[in-house]
């Protein structure tokens, strides 16, 4: 020390020999680290498919409760969905799914029967995970991953047909679901999405006060491996059969936009 | 079903090698006795240790049992994300290179020496008190990792757990006893190894089952490989946890035994820092294995989610092993757990009578005295320790409570290691205002509202940097990431303004506790020479 020079009130230890040097190797090696945990990312990353992961919950003709509802949270945690949609359920057990899981928006039926809660807008979804509980005779939780960067739709150019495209060109493989979201303030809903509907109808799938101008639609196709038994398959109308062909549909479920008004 | 079968047994195979490994390890504790003379070899081993024990020490300390459970649970859930888990300490690694010296340096037996010397004597036994409740919880950790993963093998709720929990705290009590830091240096080695096998074990039988990794993308979803998760593990989260981590290292009491044991600060920087990035390899094995897991019991292979993550390493064993590995893994993860827990028993123990029992409680008795009681705080932290692990049953919320209690301190060694003008006024300020504004943010506490306009904006806000997790309409709690910057801040910023407003020690004092510092090791006779009281060189 200097003396009559004022010395600083911080006290930095001297470095001994191998200082820097060693702290600079020190940063090799958690760059190794970093770089040997990026590897195995990228190969398991891989091309990833779309793919459905399925669970049966619930006791036939009953909704799950208890350890069985226990069981379908931590399934839906586990897969961690942006989008979980659930159809045919009870008030009871929607409200209780909606308090369990993070829930950041939501579209609740006034009957409580379906819902659709998200965790994040669903414009900033990218990549998204999709859960669907649908619950018939027995409960089904399938987990599709839906790419929402490709949504289709919009008033200027709405319709299956540009999803049917989008398939064809994006997912490159078949998607294990197709997610409408044929929403917008106008009456109107996608031409095409109409023909299909109503070819439903006239099959006696569906009734006619379901078909819905402005809706959620999602198609489930057969990646669910013959969990969800109800199957429209609409192939008269040649935009949907395209579709069909591309991505074989085994389940469809409608969600009116009126109904969570 | 993974755990139907509840009435799967461990069979004579695994049983040998746990026992084989049990006993051997008190071997080691039996034979150390005779070298433990005094203090200095129970506490610091002598100070006799060079870099391969010092790394493997380091490592075996720093490598609790529940870290590859929740590590591969975080995987499981949340995919490579988890590996926040413990990689949260990987940017602190290379700072261990610049530390490890000064640690070396003060020369003192633990930490509750630094902050008497630097400090105070409130600050002393105030530190000695922490390092036992704080040990208590980390022990307890590590036993409640051993009973989950018995639980897991036994395919369910077993006696066998609790047993298997209380014969691994008597075997460690055992040779950490009777044989201090040497016993737990020389079977940190036999451990180490036995981590290493442990964090690789599962993999290539799990990639094989879900057919490699082409398999493992076609069953788990595109966001398990990501490096940060939407939820829990964001990159905020990582950053604050990195943080915390960084400033509560220092605190942790086990690092003075572990750079102290150290021949030299060559030795002590090199076992440190390589010792840990040991660690920081097995850490990808967890997750790797955790990821594996969510492919075998969430994707498509059995359709069938586990009902607790931290199940998901264990699960797997019990699931692909023969019989005899896993008896091995059992024993390699009882290794994990006793390596930390006989480093942080010593340490506890150190604390207590060095800062507290000897110098205000008891004064003048023999060395054998101190030794004696040593020992017998030392069982009496393990068996705290016991209680809690069979009582509780999450990990990761003993581990991130663990995590946020050594800033409370760490905050006041870094000012006091680097800045002359920290002070006890400052660093009691510092500690009390982390301490309030942990527990007014703590994020399991009430949720809130926020009414007044302009509010909506300001939550989004908050809610888009992941300070608040919206539960509800208008209803918010905080999150971890606003928890640890908050309380983080608070600490930091009370201790420099009111170390700036307030008088500390005097010169002569101050000027004593840096030439310390500065002093490298072996020249210790220019610090006789200038007056300078050397604890323990």
């Amino acid at each position: 020390m200097v003396e009559g020079k004022k010395k600083s009130s911080w006290e930095i230890p001297p470095p001994g020999p191998g200082t820097i040097s060693g702290f600079f190797a020190a940063w090799v090696f958690v760059g190794a680290i970093i770089g040997l945990t990026l590897i195995l990312m990228i190969i398991g990353k891989g091309p990833m498919a779309l793919r459905v992961v399925g669970y049966e919950v619930g006791i036939e003709g009953k909704a799950p409760a208890g350890p069985e509802l226990d069981k379908l949270v931590t399934a839906i945690k586990q897969a961690n969905p942006m989008l979980l949609a659930v159809h045919g359920t009870s008030k009871e057990l929607t409200e209780e799914l909606r308090q369990r899981i993070e829930v950041k928006e939501q579209n609740v039926a006034s009957d409580g029967s379906s819902a659709i809660f998200s965790k994040y807008p669903v414009e900033k979804s990218e990549g998204a995970g999709f859960a669907l509980i649908h619950f018939g005779k027995t409960g089904k939780f399938g987990v599709v991953n839906v790419d929402l960067t490709k949504i289709s739709g919009g008033n200027e150019k709405p319709g299956l047909e540009k999803a049917v495209g989008l398939a064809k060109e994006e997912f490159g493989k078949t998607p294990h679901a197709i997610l409408v979201l044929a929403g917008g303030d106008t009456p109107h809903a996608p031409s095409d999405y109409l023909d299909a509907l109503e070819v439903m109808v006239e099959r006696g799938k569906l009734k006619a006060e379901d078909i819905a101008a402005s809706d959620w639609r999602i198609f489930i196709p057969e990646g669910m491996e013959g969990n969800l038994k109800e199957c429209y398959v609409p192939t008269d109308n040649k935009a949907i059969k395209e579709f069909s062909d591309r991505v074989p549909i085994v389940a469809h479920f409608v969600f009116h936009k009126g109904d969570f008004e | 079903m993974i755990f139907s079968a509840i009435d799967y047994r461990l069979n004579w195979a695994d049983w040998l090698v746990i026992f084989v490994y049990l006993g051997g390890i008190a071997l080691i504790g039996v034979i150390s006795f005779k070298y433990i003379k005094g203090l200095r070899d129970f506490f610091l081993g002598g100070r006799r240790f060079k870099k391969i024990f010092v790394m493997f020490h380091a490592f075996g300390a720093g490598t609790a049992g529940q870290d590859p459970i929740q590590v591969a649970g975080g995987g499981y859930n949340r995919g490579f994300a988890g590996i926040w888990l413990q990689l949260l300490w990987l940017v602190n690694t290379p700072v261990y290179w610049l530390v490890a010296p000064v640690w070396r340096r003060m020369r003192y037996i633990t930490t509750g020496d630094f902050f008497r010397q630097r400090y105070g004597k409130s600050q002393e036994v105030s530190f000695a008190v922490y390092g036992l409740v704080f040990y208590s919880v980390l022990n307890a950790l590590n036993l409640l990792a051993i009973k989950k993963i018995v639980i897991a093998v036994a395919g369910g709720p077993t006696p066998w757990a609790n047993w298997i929990v209380v014969a691994s705290a008597i075997m460690f009590l055992v040779y950490g006893l009777l044989g201090g830091l040497i016993a737990a240096v020389i079977n940190d080695l036999i451990q180490g190894l036995m981590i290493i096998l442990l964090s690789f074990i599962v993999i290539p039988a799990g990639l094989s089952k879900i057919g490699g990794f082409t398999g493992l993308h076609e069953k788990v979803g595109v966001e398990l490989f990501d490096l940060f998760a939407a939820e829990e593990f964001t990159i905020a989260w990582a950053i604050f946890m990195t943080l915390a981590a960084l400033i509560g290292i220092v605190a942790h009491p086990h690092m003075m035994g572990t750079c102290g044991s150290a021949k030299n600060e060559r030795e002590a920087r090199w076992g440190l820092c390589y010792g840990n990035f040991l660690k920081r390899i097995c850490t990808v094995g967890w997750v790797l294995t955790g990821v594996i897991a969510a492919a075998l019991y969430a994707g498509s292979v059995t359709g069938s989610p586990l009902p607790d993550r931290e199940l998901a390493f264990p699960a797997m064993v019990r699931d692909l092993l023969p019989h005899g590995l896993v008896g091995l893994f059992i024993a390699c993860i009882i290794a994990a757990a006793q390596s930390s827990l006989s480093a942080a028993m010593v340490a506890s123990s150190g604390l207590f009578i060095n800062n507290a029992y000897r110098p205000y409680i008891k004064k003048d008795a023999s060395e054998k005295h101190y030794l004696t009681a040593s020992r017998l705080v030392a069982a009496i932290v393990v068996v705290g320790a016991l209680v809690i692990a069979l009582v509780s049953t999450s990990i990761i919320r003993l581990f991130i409570f663990s995590m946020k209690i050594p800033p409370l301190f760490g905050i006041a060694w870094w000012f006091g290691v680097i800045w002359r003008k920290a002070n006890n006024k400052g660093m009691w300020a510092s500690f009390f205002a982390c301490a309030i504004t942990m527990f007014a943010t703590w994020p399991w506490a009430e949720p809130f509202t926020m009414h007044w306009k302009g509010s909506w904006g300001l939550t989004q806000f908050f809610s888009r940097i992941n300070f608040v997790k919206p539960i509800g309409d208008n209803l918010y709690v905080w999150r971890d990431e606003w928890h640890i910057c908050a309380f983080l801040a608070a600490g930091v910023l009370t201790m420099l303004i009111v170390s700036l407003l307030t008088k500390g020690k005097s010169k002569k004092e101050l000027d004593d506790f840096y030439t310390l510092i500065h002093t490298p090791v072996g020249q210790e006779d220019k610090l006789r020479e200038a007056g300078i009281p050397v604890v323990m060189h």
